[in-house]
């Protein structure tokens, strides 16, 4: 016998063994700590709020629906080239991600 | 479990906060986590159990980090070593002057789970391997991990794990021949 199936075999009972649950995942479960994850929540939340205020404060005084027109008849006037394009579309897409992102995080403060 | 279930447990947890998940995984994959400890700790059912506990608690406050890369049982090893590593680190001074951890499996057999003394060899005989040996060992004769897998849970280079399983190797074959496992 090679000292390698000598192992296997010693270790076999080993391998097979499977410990009863005895309660310990209830005991797990109790232990979570749900407090200083809504207060991480919390602080999450108030961040994004903050964000959002100032957002909402820079578009009004920097009249920025004045930019927007201003792209649009751009755009109308001299169509945009390829790079112009791929920086609109990846503009496009980080605020869908940001979108996204705002929705998901709104769904987990529902769920606490 | 899948690779594909882990990812979506870990999922719900991470995004939503959905415990009933996090129930699953503890569930499905307690006994390999306190399986773990128990050779680790050589038999020690308490330890094992606060340990473990300690790994999943930790696994919950960060399971944001799991990438599903691995499968969610390598990524608790991993936690499950590291808290092993620091508990080892903060016993280290008391168990200079105490017990020393390779004479916990004969005083503490009353707390041994496994009661069969086929369960008491194994732990007998794990304790004549230095620490490092002994995981490396149980990771992958028991756990059945290879040695890549080993080296990434441990974060050991895969030539210093190749000297671990090689040297605890030879220690146990000798050790098991010498006692007639080998008849």
């Amino acid at each position: 016998m090679t000292d390698n199936e000598l192992l296997q075999q010693f270790f076999q009972a080993a391998r097979q063994t499977e410990l009863p649950d005895n309660g310990f995942t209830e005991r797990v479960m109790q232990q979570l700590p749900s407090g200083s994850r809504s207060s991480s929540l919390l602080k999450s939340r108030l961040w994004t709020a903050f964000c959002i205020v100032i957002a909402v404060t820079l578009f009004v005084l920097l009249r920025g629906w004045e930019l927007i027109a201003y792209g649009f008849v751009m755009m109308l006037n001299a169509p945009p080239t390829n790079q112009q394009l791929l920086t609109m579309l990846f503009s496009l897409f980080v605020a869908g991600m940001l979108i996204v992102g705002e929705v998901m995080h709104s769904r987990r403060l529902l769920q606490v | 479990m899948g690779r594909l279930n882990d990812i979506t447990l870990a999922t719900q947890v991470a995004m939503f906060g959905n415990k009933r998940a996090f129930d699953q995984i503890v569930r499905e994959y307690q006994s390999q986590v306190r399986r773990f400890f128990l050779n680790q700790t050589l038999g020690d059912e308490m330890l094992s159990d606060d340990l473990a506990q300690e790994t999943f608690l930790k696994a919950y406050t960060h399971i944001g980090q799991y990438r599903g890369t691995s499968s969610l049982l390598t990524w608790l090893t991993r936690i499950a070593y590291n808290v092993f590593y620091d508990y080892r680190r903060s016993e280290k001074v008391k168990m200079e002057c105490e017990t020393p951890i390779e004479s916990m499996a004969a005083t503490k057999s009353s707390f041994l789970t496994l009661q069969s003394s086929l369960h008491q060899d194994i732990y007998q005989a794990l304790s004549l391997l230095k620490e490092d040996e002994r995981t490396c060992i149980t990771l992958q004769l028991i756990d059945g991990y290879a040695i890549d897998e080993i080296a990434d849970i441990t974060k050991m280079p895969t030539g210093t794990v190749k000297s671990h399983l090689k040297r605890g190797k030879d220690k146990m074959a000798n050790y098991l021949r010498q006692n007639g496992y080998d008849r």
